[in-house]
Parts: C-alpha cells; sequence; structure tokens
C-alpha cells in the first residue's frame, strides 16, 4: 500500500476524502443527460430513413415521367444520329471547343443558393453560416457552462445573453432543458418573476419525468415575498 | 460492480444504452463515475461544479465509446476529466470570480459536533493543502492517496513514466506533510478556540 508512514494526520485528511462520493441526485442527473443525449439520435435516424424513402420515390417518379415522355416521342432517324456520332468522333477537339464557344457567349448560369445578398430576396434574410451545421454537444455545453458560471457570479444579465446568442446563432439541439431552467433561473434573478413562472410552469408540463422538475418547480411557485404581498394566493393554495 | 440495469430500473429510468452496445455507458457510469468525481472534487471544484464536470465527462465519453480500448476506459475517463477541468477552469478566469468552493483557511479536523461535520472538516483542509501544491504534484498525490492507486496505474493515467510518478509522489508527499505541519502550528488540531 503506498502510505505516508508518516502521515497519521494526513492518512485521514485523505481517508476523509476517499469516503466521499457523488450524490444519487448527481447519478440521477446525469443519466438523465446521458439519455437526452441518446434520444436526438433516434429522432435523427428516423427523420433521416423518412428523407430516403422520399428521395427515392422522387427519384421513381421522375424516372416514369422521363420513360413515358421518351416513350411518346417520335422515332429518331438511326442513321443520321450515328452520322453525328462518328462526326464527334472524328473532330473531338473542334466539337469541344464549339461546344465551350458556345457556353461563352451564353449568359452566366445563376445558381440559387443561401449564400444571395439579403437583397436579391427581399423578406428573407440569409441564414448565418454557422446556423446551417447542427451544433456540437462540447459548443452546447460551453455556452451553458458560460451561462452557468455567469448565474452564479451573479450575472444574470450576462447568462440571458448567453442563452440568447447560443439560441440565435446555433440553436439548441441537445441541452435545450438545461438552457430552458438556466433561462428560468435568469429571469428570477432578474426580477422578471412573472415570465420565470410562466416558463416554469411551461417547463413542467413539457417535461414532467425530468429530473430538473424540482428545480424548475421553484420557480413556478411565487416567491414569499409576493405571498406577503398577495395573501390571497397562499389562501389560495391552502 | 453496481447491476446497472436494475439502477436504472429503480430511478424510474429507462436503458440508456444502444442495442450494440449493451449498457456500456451506463456500466462506465457506475464503475467511474465516484473515481471522475472526486478527482474534480480533489481539483478544487464544488460538489455541484463537480456534478457538471463529471456530467460532461461522460456525455463526451458517449459519444467516443468505439474508440474506448476495453480495459483503459478509467484512463480514457481520467484524460476527458483532465480536459474537462481544464475547460472549466478557463471559463472561471474569463468571468473572473471563483465559484470554486474556498476551503476555509483555519479548517480544521475532528472539531465538528459530529462526523459528518468532523469528515466536512477534514476534506476542506484537504482541499485548502491540496491548492497549495504544483498541479502535476497534487495530481499524483490524490490519485495514490485517494484513490489508492499503483504508481504504475498512476503512470499510466498521466501518461509519465513509472520513475517520473514516483519521484512527483516523493516530492507531493513531503511538500503536503510540510503544508500540513505548518497548517498545525498555526491551527492547533482539537484548539476549538
Amino acid at each position: 500500500m503506498n502510505r505516508d508512514p508518516q502521515g497519521e494526520q494526513a492518512a485521514r485528511l485523505f481517508a476523509a476524502g476517499r469516503m466521499e462520493s457523488p450524490s444519487e441526485q448527481s447519478l440521477r442527473r446525469i443519466k438523465s443527460a446521458l439519455q437526452a443525449q441518446t434520444a436526438p439520435k433516434t429522432a435523427l435516424a428516423w427523420r433521416g430513413q423518412r428523407a430516403f424513402a422520399f428521395a427515392l420515390a422522387a427519384l421513381s417518379l421522375s424516372g416514369l415521367l422521363l420513360y413515358v415522355t421518351r416513350t411518346n416521342q417520335t422515332p429518331v432517324d438511326i442513321s443520321a444520329e450515328s452520322e453525328v456520332i462518328t462526326q464527334r468522333a472524328k473532330a473531338p477537339r473542334e466539337d469541344e471547343a464549339l461546344r465551350l464557344q458556345e457556353t461563352a457567349e451564353e449568359p452566366p448560369f445563376e445558381k440559387p443558393s443561401a449564400l444571395e445578398s439579403p437583397s436579391s430576396k427581399p423578406g428573407r434574410a440569409p441564414l448565418p453560416p454557422e446556423k446551417r451545421a447542427p451544433p456540437t454537444l462540447d459548443e452546447e455545453l460551453t455556452a451553458t457552462n458560460a451561462a452557468r458560471t455567469a448565474l452564479r457570479s451573479g450575472d444574470a444579465t450576462s447568462a440571458l445573453a448567453e442563452l440568447d446568442r447560443f439560441e440565435k446563432t446555433r440553436g439548441w439541439r441537445k441541452l435545450g432543458v438545461e438552457a430552458s431552467l438556466l433561462r428560468i433561473e435568469a429571469l428570477s434573478k432578474l426580477g422578471n418573476a412573472e415570465e420565470a413562472r410562466a416558463r416554469a410552469a411551461r417547463f413542467i408540463e413539457e417535461n414532467p419525468n425530468n429530473p430538473l422538475v424540482d428545480r424548475a418547480a421553484q420557480f413556478a411557485r411565487p416567491s414569499p415575498s409576493e405571498d406577503a404581498e398577495n395573501p390571497e394566493n397562499t389562501e389560495e393554495r391552502k | 460492480m453496481v447491476d446497472a440495469a436494475s439502477t436504472a430500473h429503480e430511478a424510474g429510468i429507462e436503458s440508456l444504452a444502444e442495442p450494440d452496445t449493451p449498457s456500456s455507458i451506463e456500466a462506465l457510469l457506475h464503475a467511474h463515475l465516484g473515481f471522475i468525481w472526486r478527482v474534480l472534487r480533489r481539483a478544487g471544484f464544488c460538489p455541484a461544479d463537480a456534478d457538471d464536470g463529471a456530467q460532461q465527462v461522460f456525455m463526451i465519453a458517449s459519444t467516443k465509446l468505439s474508440t474506448m480500448t476495453p480495459g483503459r476506459e478509467r484512463a480514457y475517463l481520467y484524460g476527458i476529466a483532465l480536459k474537462v477541468q481544464s475547460h472549466m477552469r478557463r471559463s472561471v478566469r474569463r468571468r473572473r470570480e471563483v465559484p470554486i468552493e474556498a476551503a476555509p483557511e483555519n479548517a480544521t479536523w475532528g472539531r465538528g459536533p459530529d462526523k459528518d461535520l468532523a469528515l466536512n472538516d477534514a476534506r476542506a483542509l484537504l482541499d485548502t493543502l491540496l491548492a497549495k501544491l504544483p498541479e502535476k504534484l497534487r495530481r499524483v498525490l490524490v490519485l495514490v492517496e485517494v484513490e489508492e492507486l499503483e504508481v504504475a496505474e498512476v503512470a499510466l493515467l498521466e501518461r509519465i513514466p513509472v520513475g517520473t510518478a514516483a519521484s512527483r509522489l516523493r516530492i507531493a508527499r513531503e511538500r503536503f506533510r510540510a503544508l500540513l505541519e505548518k497548517h498545525a502550528e498555526q491551527y492547533p488540531f482539537g484548539d476549538e478556540s
């Protein structure tokens, strides 16, 4: 055993550290987070399968249409077509040069793109570049951590700003529930108790089995000071 | 090891595992949560931050299960924990505030009226003294003395030669003892005043 023979006191301190372990609540919370992380994967897979089936159906339909169109066309003069092929085989470079020349004379093809300037499509703002890719878990963790740290330091405004920033630029994918609760906490700390309460009630309604519901419930109740101001509320609850 | 399925059932939580990786993340969680959480705690984070950090570690680990070498899970998780810890510290510095639970400078152990209080005091003192050690020494000392790992395993986790781990452990023990003696002189044990 790797023990410090002289440090009986040190050994007691180390033993105290060794006896410490995470609470059952922590374990449940982490499990819940892991569960939430795996859930969207299934949803995405299902969405992917649907998209694939849709693409397949569209392809089949277009193939069928093409077939019908072709069969309705007048028969082509095979001998004339073969002559053209022979000519192309003889002078492929000339033909290619001609084709390039024709292409150069044509007006440039304008490919519609999401990168178009806002003026080209009025009323529809372009997506910010980073919004197109879904956020990674690391990015979401960084944002929620920043908001949580700001909240703990008493800076609810920054926490709210951080949550807003991430929601606008990236959007929540896996930690949306955590972000909602952080927003509720921030609103409550900023004195916006009414909105915090409404959001907390919605949170409980939408996530009844989430372990974070207990925390949300704290914000769904009127504060003692509000109770004092409105004794009717207390009476109603009784 | 804890039966992951039964615990999950007791906790009212459905199985987290995917069909092709039966119970792997649950098994990892049950086997190593305590270790990872204590590593973060002894790095100076308060229980709430240690919870957050441990959650991050396992969420990252769950996305990298396929790259984990069987039998080396603890080393893998420890590596993630070190990165998460570093990230959390940077986040704290950016905010110019210290959410890390500040241990009382005059903390001693055995002063409390009950066992829990005594343990809390002892942990607070442990963290106070550990915080005064350089990080590399602190990590080795915690792994050996708190987690009771062998030096060879510590070397594996820290990715350093065994000789280096042993050397760091020797220095860490000496410094910790010196810090403890200094603290005892300043705040004698059992001094209730």
